[in-house]
């Protein structure tokens, strides 16, 4: 009876422990953990759709939308509600409600003004639901817009190479031409404006992807040289080296101008691996020459 | 020599364990006290609580094991580490006292609280440097049987490459069950010898291992039946996470809690049942016997 008691007790105190914490944790500032909880489940459940959109039963698209719409509305000052908010815009385009999607997108606009990859992404969205919806007129100007006002976010630096894919789905050679002179030309600028920063750091490297794709090897060979130059470090390396061989041996036929690179990257370098490794192909190529 | 009945000691101590339940009460106390951490774990994430847990699991973890479903993620291992501090400040001292209620029982001595009480304190250093001892040596043999079964693994992995993962993941928890349950059989006397033959902790230790080592096979037996009950419960648990993708997050806390229930009843017959055995071994209590 007395250890039934003592059971009873402790079985009480767990009870009441997990009540009380329950209830103090529901008067979080943010109420943070309960929107994460209901993205979570959103996600999910959208994760199920995106595997076979064209078989997903109405009431699925329902509650993904319900959850994400109570989250907004009952969790505005949680952390991932503006993560919400982008999704239910993602959920709109992708399921063809561009209405809905411009009104909310509008409404993400105004609400998170001061903070620029919110904004950049939302701003991406708008020009992608134009997009969508057959009009590129307008999304093109909402491309440039992202490109010109989020230049420092991801988007916005990826904004010029996108809309040289849209002109590449559709066969259209001269604007694709023109789309690459034009990424190259903005790359180009914003490397300058930012030199020696991540930023510009970032700029070069799409620079040396736009004319690597648009087949201007010349200028590809260019921006490698420059970046290995202005950037020396061994993400760097690691990243273009790889580059040099086909872009100067194979299709600019100057093998001078690799051994140079490399004696000059040697220089730079402290790692004996690389060192050795620059060494080998260095012998390499003059054993050719 | 007389063959040792196995059988026989299992039913004589499931009988006493379910005649004279207060030998449970010393592991109820132990499930209770886990159960009181796994809910002071599964909080930590949370608002207040984060304030304090949040830089210690952001320093160990990483900042997305703060938030949902991350958090359920780390709750096993967290609550491995809040198991471990209860067993060897007071699981160990618990487990004896068990051990305590169950001679005087078998002795027709009368189970009074404050006489074991302080039988245990007595013990107690004894006790709490074997429960460090077993840690070690858990701790140990873990990281051993993850080597070995690697180096298997690279081997077999050559030989048959086709063998899904879940496979080797079930095959490496039965191994480290397994070894744990040979281990077992050599140390796990320990505990009686201390309480029953009121034994210092290095002779207690030696004497365990050497009876172990003479009676390996019946400890062996008469151990592994009922600790490998806990099969599912640990399967179960390595593979929370996947079951968490499958099912929800919550479960992870679902499954711990089980296997802190499960263990309650298997650890207390797992000691009870070699304790008896150490009883029948005692020269007095063969001749009454």
């Amino acid at each position: 009876m007395k250890m039934k008691k003592i059971i009873l007790y402790m079985v009480l105190i767990l009870i009441v422990v997990w009540a009380a914490f329950s209830l103090v944790s529901s008067f979080s500032p943010g109420k943070d953990y309960a929107a994460e909880k209901l993205i979570y489940r959103a996600m999910k459940l959208n994760s199920v759709i995106a595997r076979n959109p064209d078989v997903t039963p109405p009431r699925l698209l329902a509650a993904v939308e319900k959850d994400l719409l109570t989250l907004i509305k009952k969790y505005p000052d949680a952390a991932v509600t503006k993560t919400a908010a982008i999704t239910l815009a993602e959920f709109y385009i992708s399921n063809k409600k561009y209405g809905e999607a411009q009104s909310l997108i509008k409404s993400i606009m105004t609400e998170y003004k001061e903070n620029a990859a919110v904004m950049s992404t939302a701003q991406f969205l708008k020009a992608l639901t134009y997009e969508r919806m057959g009009k590129w007129d307008k999304a093109f100007a909402e491309f440039i817009a992202l490109r010109d006002r989020y230049p420092y976010t991801q988007l916005g630096m990826e904004a010029p190479l996108y809309i040289v894919k849209h002109y590449e789905t559709k066969g259209e050679t001269a604007a694709v031409d023109k789309a690459y002179a034009d990424a190259a030309a903005f790359y180009e600028k914003m490397e300058k404006e930012h030199s020696g920063k991540r930023l510009g750091y970032a700029a070069a490297l799409l620079l040396i992807q736009t004319n690597m794709n648009s087949k201007h090897y010349e200028a590809a060979g260019r921006a490698i040289e420059h970046t290995l130059n202005r950037y020396p470090g061994s993400m760097t390396f690691r990243r273009l080296l790889p580059y040099l061989e086909p872009i100067f041996i194979e299709k600019l036929k100057s093998p001078e101008r690799v051994i140079a690179i490399y004696k000059n990257v040697m220089e730079k370098v402290r790692d004996p691996k690389l060192k050795k490794l620059l060494q080998r192909h260095i012998d390499k190529l003059s054993g050719k020459k | 020599m007389k063959k040792y009945n196995i059988r026989k000691n299992w039913a004589d101590s499931f009988n006493t364990i379910a005649r004279n339940p207060v030998v449970l009460l010393p592991f109820i106390v132990i499930a209770f006290l886990e159960t009181l951490s796994l809910e002071i774990i599964f909080f930590s994430a949370r608002w207040p609580f984060s304030i304090i847990a949040g830089p210690i699991i952001k320093k160990f973890f990483g900042e997305a094991f703060l938030h949902y479903p991350a958090n359920l993620i780390t709750l096993p291992g967290l609550f491995y580490f809040a198991q471990t501090a209860i067993y060897i400040l007071i699981g160990i001292a618990l487990t004896a006292t068990s051990v305590n209620i169950f001679k005087n029982i078998k002795a027709h001595l009368p189970v009074k609280r404050d006489a074991i009480l302080k039988n245990t304190v007595k013990t107690y250093p004894s006790l709490a440097a074997y429960a460090l001892v077993m840690v070690i040596v858990t701790t140990l043999l873990q990281k051993i049987d993850m080597f070995i079964f690697a180096k298997a693994l690279h081997i077999t992995t050559k030989i048959l490459p086709q063998i899904p993962q879940q496979v080797y993941s079930i095959s490496l928890t039965i191994f480290i069950l397994l070894t744990t349950v040979i281990i077992q059989a050599l140390l796990i006397l320990t505990v009686p010898v201390i309480v029953i033959e009121k034994t210092r902790l290095v002779k207690a230790i030696f004497k365990s291992v050497r009876l172990g080592f003479r009676n390996f096979a019946v400890i062996f037996n008469l151990i592994f039946l009922p600790l490998a009950a806990y099969l599912p419960i640990i399967l179960l648990k390595s593979f929370s996470a996947e079951l968490a993708g499958k099912t929800f997050p919550e479960i992870t806390l679902c499954t711990t809690l089980l296997g802190v229930i499960v263990t309650v009843f298997l650890d207390c017959f797992v000691i009870i049942c070699v304790s008896k055995w150490l009883l029948d071994h005692q020269p007095s209590t063969k001749a009454q016997g």
